[in-house]
């Protein structure tokens, strides 16, 4: 497992410097990447998967895939950013070879809240966000991975743009689009 | 007087303008209902599964890892394979198409020895086969190698004299030892 080191990254930041330790052979470097970076790349994941198995699949693939190509990461973007294409890329890639179900309702927060009882106001909410992704599953593939990505942690159009591979003009077009069919598909009732 | 132009033509522009900066007010009252739809897709849960599921993740992840940096040999085997699959099985086709195909190539008269065949009668043709393994021919001269067709030929040509005389014996089935033993005291 041996990485050889990039001579063109040169650390700037805190992510840089994590990564050329990395590079040239802390591993515990790697370590605290992961541990800075996961639960945003989990968050990701659980977009696009809905279900907690898969979600903690792709979470691991990201980081293994993170561990492979750091040697080739070129810095030209943030770390975040480059992880979470990775997971993006993976779930968009499992999504459309039909490796990841459309919804298995294994949905996370039945890890966190066990047997308790549902307040009423939490039923309609969960009811609302259930209606609300099955509109979002009904989004052309590109309007529904862009969007997703653009209401995820408030990232900015360039960030989206950057993960996506296109321009930040067509991250609005889409997000635009998106909005504005998921707002019809919710007028109109959206069939299960 | 004139009338103060609204700062967004269109809801999409104000909805982009919104994009670009979250907090214009104008723009997010011009684009009401996107941008609270955009909020409600925006305030889906971030899922988060909890502490313990955090405090194995490191250790599933190593273990991973590890298990791919000393996957057997076999798998790597199988990678390299998988990717020369398609040229491998090409080859293979071509191999068992030129191995099946051969004898026959190797069979095929050539001109020469097709025109000497061509010249001869039936009765001439009907010797040949004769001459040789009924079993294997079936009649069929076209099955010879080349080879062992010329050689036939070159047999037929010494042998033609005495062959026409043992066509006029008798066949097996009416053998008549008699009439053989009266024919060969005149015959000498």
């Amino acid at each position: 497992m041996t990485i050889q080191a990039n001579p063109r990254a040169i650390p700037t930041g805190e992510d840089q410097a994590l990564v050329q330790r990395f590079l040239d052979g802390e591993e515990s470097a790697f370590t605290q990447i992961t541990i800075k970076y996961r639960k945003q790349v989990y968050a990701v994941a659980f977009r696009f998967a809905r279900n907690h198995a898969e979600a903690d699949d792709l979470t691991q693939e990201t980081f293994i895939r993170a561990y492979k190509g750091l040697a080739n990461f070129r810095q030209e973007a943030s770390l975040k950013t480059w992880l979470l294409r990775i997971c993006t890329n993976l779930s968009i890639n499992m999504k459309r070879s039909g490796r990841i179900s459309k919804d298995s309702g294994d949905a996370v927060e039945d890890h966190d809240h066990g047997d308790q009882a549902l307040s009423e106001s939490r039923l309609l909410q969960q009811e609302r966000h259930q209606e609300l992704y099955r509109a979002i599953d009904k989004l052309p593939p590109k309007q529904k991975e862009t969007l997703l990505l653009k209401t995820f942690q408030d990232m900015t159009c360039e960030e989206v743009a950057k993960i996506m591979k296109c321009s930040p003009g067509t991250v609005k077009a889409n997000v635009f689009n998106a909005v504005k069919k998921l707002r019809s598909l919710l007028q109109a009732g959206v069939s299960p | 007087m004139n009338k103060p132009t609204p700062p967004y033509a269109s809801e999409q522009e104000a909805f982009l303008a919104y994009l670009d900066n979250p907090n214009d007010a104008e723009a997010r009252a011009a684009a009401g209902d996107l941008v609270a739809m955009m909020e409600e897709v925006d305030h889906l849960e971030d899922a988060d599964p909890g502490q313990a599921y955090w405090n194995q993740f490191n250790h599933r992840l190593q273990q991973r890892l590890q298990g791919d940096a000393s996957r057997p040999a076999r798998w790597r085997l199988r990678a390299w394979f998988s990717q020369w699959q398609a040229p491998l099985a090409v080859a293979a086709m071509v191999l068992i198409a030129f191995i099946a195909w051969w004898p026959d190539l190797q069979r095929r008269p050539t001109p020469e020895v097709g025109q000497r065949l061509a010249s001869m009668n039936d009765q001439e043709l009907a010797l040949i086969d004769d001459l040789f393994d009924p079993g294997y021919l079936d009649g069929n001269l076209g099955e010879l190698a080349d080879n062992d067709l010329a050689l036939l030929l070159d047999v037929y040509q010494e042998e033609a004299p005495s062959l026409e005389f043992e066509v006029d014996l008798p066949s097996e089935d009416t053998f008549d030892s008699e009439a053989f033993k009266s024919l060969w005291n005149a015959e000498g």
